[in-house]
């Protein structure tokens, strides 16, 4: 890709003012700054660190790719994303709030159900984290060395590496002020994109037309079962995740994390129409790019100047960056409360240490994982797949105030995991995550059953 | 009417809008967030 001198200082000048806003953030001297931010964020917070957190590369260039292949197939699934967490802000965010002494899912998945429970809910949580950070370093690394020729190494590098200064000096805190300032870059440069190549399309009846075509033929060759099972991967897969779950628990009050989390999921439907309109564009303006997935990419090389260009690219590092650290600081906040914590590991005054060191490893551990093991990595995206049938039945059965028992929880989480993790590792139906995520609750469910026979002194009433 | 040209031009102007609102609740974030602790207790001491 040619950059201009232009491009290429923007681009400098964003990573080292992200490397000296870690910097600067050095002063956070409590582990409740690193976890949860004192506790203390503000809805617009909310919901710009949010935001920025799940637009990651699949849910910005990976949905333009497919608004160019498919028209609005896809926006119509990834809208079930939206409901979710639209739900997930009325229902569920605002409770977890109220779990005022809790520092991560675990410490709520313990003060439900026990020990075991929160050990077992921060290994998933770890294993989650650590994989899809491996892949965000990858993708990060791969978009900024096809952007200015460095090698993937150092890329790979530089985008983990400047991300991890801050999250290992500021935690929480600084994830999420510069989550803000990222989100804010991105909606900049993304509008400005989609303004300046709307003026370049000579006919928006040809393009919708289109469109509407692609969605139908799409639409009548997928059958209604595969309809069915992305649509409940879309529900499901990812809600309440660990790094969505911290800005529950960090928020200022339980209003601020139900308005938060609400606004967030009304603002993805914006967000993944404009992705599709971007796609359907860039169709028509860069119809010779080989390959849907650079769409996003192609179609700003296009229509920006010079500057521009490098802005929107700094918008796609952001993307990536700002998921990956908050992958990083849930994963490092999980391993020191849910298992470092529980198992008697440290004592309450190290905790701030032992995360920040957790946070480095991490970013080490990914980096090594995006170039030389993605074996490793598909390993812990398991992880990632089997959060929803693991982890979300017991939490949501709890959240909603339901009876909990110290058995039903673990063996709703191990069966769970057992059911959907068979399914995953054997390739049940071609190893389809919809299918794993339905076998998989539905062993869930029997295992809290089965844990309900068992009493505990220690069952909560 | 064409809705795609219509939320083509609509949704950038919301989210340069709300980018713009986003940029200025941030500077104010950080400015409480991370200013100077106090008597060695930091921002906690305040709210409290």
């Amino acid at each position: 890709m040619a950059l201009t001198t232009l491009d290429l200082a923007v681009i400098v000048a964003y990573f080292l003012g992200l490397a000296l806003f870690g910097v600067v953030v050095r002063r956070i001297q409590a582990f409740e700054d690193y976890s949860v931010a004192e506790r203390a964020v503000p809805t617009p917070m909310v919901l710009a660190s949010l935001s920025a957190t799940y637009i990651g590369p699949g849910y910005s260039l990976g949905l333009a790719a497919k608004g160019a292949s498919s028209g609005f197939f896809f926006l119509i699934l990834f809208l079930f994303f939206s409901l979710q967490t639209v739900l997930v802000g009325m229902f569920l965010a605002p409770r977890l709030r109220s779990f005022t002494d809790c520092h991560s899912l675990g410490d709520v998945m313990g003060s439900l159900y026990g020990r075991e429970a929160q050990l077992l809910t921060g290994l998933v949580s770890l294993g989650l984290c650590a994989g899809f950070a491996a892949v965000l370093a990858r993708a990060g690394g791969a978009v900024l060395a096809e952007a200015t020729g460095l090698g993937l190494v150092t890329a790979v590098l530089i985008v983990t590496g400047v991300g991890v200064i801050y999250t290992y000096t500021g935690g929480l805190k600084s994830v999420i002020a510069t989550e803000a300032a990222q989100f804010a870059i991105i909606l900049v440069a993304v509008g400005a994109m989609v303004l300046i190549a709307a003026g370049q399309v000579s006919s928006f009846d040809g393009v919708q037309a289109a469109a509407v075509q692609a969605t139908r033929d799409k639409w009548g060759a997928t059958p209604g079962l595969a309809l069915l099972g992305l649509a409940l991967s879309f529900l499901l897969g990812e809600t309440l995740i660990p790094p969505y779950a911290n800005r529950a628990l960090a928020a200022e009050s339980e209003g601020a994390s139900r308005r938060g989390f609400v606004l967030a999921g009304l603002f993805s439907v914006v967000w993944f129409t404009l992705m599709v309109i971007i796609g359907l564009m860039g169709k028509l303006l860069v119809p010779d790019t080989k390959d849907t997935e650079g769409v996003f990419v192609a179609l700003a090389a296009k229509v920006l100047p010079a500057g521009a260009l490098g802005l929107l690219l700094v918008a796609i590092a952001a993307i990536v960056m700002s998921t990956q650290e908050s992958l990083l600081n849930a994963g490092a906040v999980a391993f020191t409360r849910d298992l470092a914590r529980p198992l008697n590991l440290l004592h309450e005054g190290a905790q701030l240490t032992v995360a920040r060191v957790t946070t480095a490893v991490m970013g080490a551990v990914s980096v090594f994982f995006a170039l030389r093991a993605p074996t490793i990595i598909e390993g812990l995206l398991i992880c990632y797949s089997i959060w929803a049938p693991t982890v979300l039945p017991a939490l949501v059965w709890g959240l909603l105030g339901f009876r909990t028992g110290r058995w039903s929880g673990v063996l709703s989480i191990v069966l769970g995991g057992v059911g959907s993790g068979f399914c995953l590792i054997a390739k049940v139906a071609g190893g389809d995550p919809a299918v794993a995520i339905l076998v998989g609750l539905a062993a869930s469910i029997i295992g809290a059953g089965i844990g309900r026979l068992f009493k505990n002194p220690g069952d909560q009433p | 009417m064409n809705f795609m040209k219509l939320f083509t031009y609509l949704l950038p102007l919301f989210c340069l809008s709300l980018g713009l609102f986003i940029m200025a609740q941030t500077a104010q974030y950080v400015r409480v967030a991370f200013r100077a602790p106090r008597n060695g207790k930091g921002r906690s001491a305040h709210v409290a």
